[in-house]
């Protein structure tokens, strides 16, 4: 009861830290996206597919959970605000699954204003609820790349600038837009460890309304255990 | 006498690089005292503080705050002290009150008693004029004074206060010293580390003097002032702290 006391209250904090920044929020988690799903539109003779459109939500999804997430523990980290909340008789998880759930929602707030923005497109996608766990099990795994960063990272401008690019890196590199057959082999296997491949997938075929999304489920449910184990792990509640 | 509040044995801590910042240090704080610790800069004060304060894990040695295993109990430990760290950061976008209610939930209170809790610290920090602040508005000395706040919500039985008035101004600094001697009358055990001698002098009981992270000298004024003259390291003339702080240092240095 306390653990989700102390995440909600985490969450809240950061709610009411970041409402001055709510518009420039919203025009990111539309613009970028939106004009990736217009690029690859473009790109494709102007053919709007669901695959892009889940490349562009995954792409949201991606920019704004490790970004968001990463930068919100950089700058607790580094500017010294992770010190006065270490004070508090607060778990590091509540901690970090407040911060967690802050950048999870903006990230979805972002994936859904996609499905929206895709009306404009004329592309009607299937929308059901089977998104939502295709999402944060999408959003969970990538948790453990920011954190990484902002445990290792020397300066805030280093994890900063590795947060940027694989938060919108990955989406490129893993088959998402395109088949996994274009790829380099190198690339191809790499892929084939990384959450997008598997989530791309899955969000392809609940928006096509196909069924059979379980091996994926699977996979992103595995990729979300271990980050979950690497959570506690890699926040340096206590320095050693 | 009365009890130790907290006690330190033969607590060491030695960084990855190799660097000994703390060498078995031995030392109790007992309930209601107020223990300054000066030091130069790099001598291991704020080292020991973080140890005390659960936020670093110490080499060696143990640390019990009111019975509780410091070392083991982290957690349980931060129920009952309040810290005021050296370079803890506020939250630029929220308001005075917005902090000190947070940080009050934080703290595991009710929402009426945190409520309560942050009308008594508002008051006790002269923070009234400015509670619906945004803390990016404030002066560093009062954002100083916020942090201060926040380490005196739920009244604390112990409180740690790393440099807590460094950057505030004399007019500043004199109200925090008038919040820590009512706390002081309260009952609170106290550590503060401090560069100012003056400090130290006025507010506490006893003085601890570390340096290459050893203490090379615990008592009150008059026991430091004893040690030194039988030491050699004062004449009769020389009373003050500061003649005190700096023969020991420089003796030992």
């Amino acid at each position: 009861m306390k653990f989700i006391r102390d995440v909600m209250l985490v969450f809240w904090l950061y709610v009411q830290e970041s409402r001055s920044c709510i518009g420039y929020f919203l025009l990111s988690a539309v613009l970028l996206p939106g004009g990736l799903l217009l690029f690859t539109t473009g790109v494709s003779e102007g053919r709007p597919s669901l695959r892009l459109l889940a490349g562009s939500m995954l792409f949201a999804l991606s920019m704004l959970s490790i970004m968001g997430l990463g930068s919100t523990l950089l700058e607790d980290r580094f500017r010294g605000r992770l010190k006065l909340i270490m004070t508090c008789p607060i778990a590091a998880s509540a901690y970090l699954a407040g911060v967690f759930l802050f950048a999870s929602c903006q990230s979805l707030i972002s994936a859904f204003l996609m499905l929206l923005f895709a009306h404009f497109l004329y592309l009607t996608p299937h929308v059901t609820w089977m998104l939502l766990p295709v999402a944060i099990l999408t959003t969970l795994p990538l948790s453990a790349i920011s954190l990484i960063n902002a445990r290792y990272a020397h300066s805030i401008y280093q994890a900063s600038l590795l947060n940027d690019m694989i938060g919108t890196g990955i989406v490129m590199i893993c088959p998402v837009f395109y088949a996994a057959e274009i790829l380099p082999a190198p690339l191809r296997y790499l892929s084939m460890v990384l959450p997008p491949t598997y989530a791309a997938d899955a969000l392809l075929k609940v928006m096509s309304g196909e069924q059979g999304i379980g091996f994926d489920l699977a996979v992103l449910a595995l990729m979300s255990c271990v980050a979950l184990m690497l959570w506690p792990r890699l926040l340096p509640w206590r320095d050693e | 006498m009365m009890p130790a509040a907290i006690r330190i044995r033969g607590l060491s801590k030695r960084y990855r690089s190799g660097i000994l910042a703390n060498a078995n240090l031995t030392l109790n704080v007992h309930e209601g005292e107020l223990l300054a610790l000066l030091g130069p800069n790099g001598s291991g004060k704020t080292t020991l503080v973080r140890q005390v304060t659960t936020e670093m894990r110490p080499s060696e040695g143990a640390i019990e705050i009111m019975g509780i295993d410091a070392v083991r109990h982290g957690q349980r430990v931060k129920e009952i002290i309040g810290v005021v760290p050296q370079e803890a950061e506020l939250f630029e976008h929220l308001t005075v009150e917005q902090h000190l209610f947070y940080f009050a939930l934080f703290r595991g209170l009710g929402r009426p008693s945190a409520r309560k809790c942050v009308e008594n610290a508002i008051d006790e920090l002269q923070l009234g004029e400015r509670r619906k602040d945004i803390i990016k508005h404030l002066s560093s000395g009062l954002k100083r004074r916020v942090l201060v706040a926040i380490a005196l919500l739920s009244d604390p039985p112990v409180l740690i206060l790393d440099e807590p008035t460094t950057g505030l101004d004399p007019g500043s600094r004199r109200a925090l010293w008038q919040v820590l001697l009512e706390r002081k009358r309260r009952g609170t055990t106290m550590i503060l580390t401090t560069h100012y001698l003056e400090e130290a002098e006025l507010l506490a009981d006893r003085i601890g003097i570390l340096s290459h992270g050893k203490l090379i000298a615990l008592g009150t004024l008059s026991e430091l002032r004893g040690k030194a003259r039988v030491g050699g390291l004062l004449d009769e003339s020389e009373e003050g702290l500061m003649e005190v702080y700096f023969r020991f240092i420089e003796e030992k240095v």
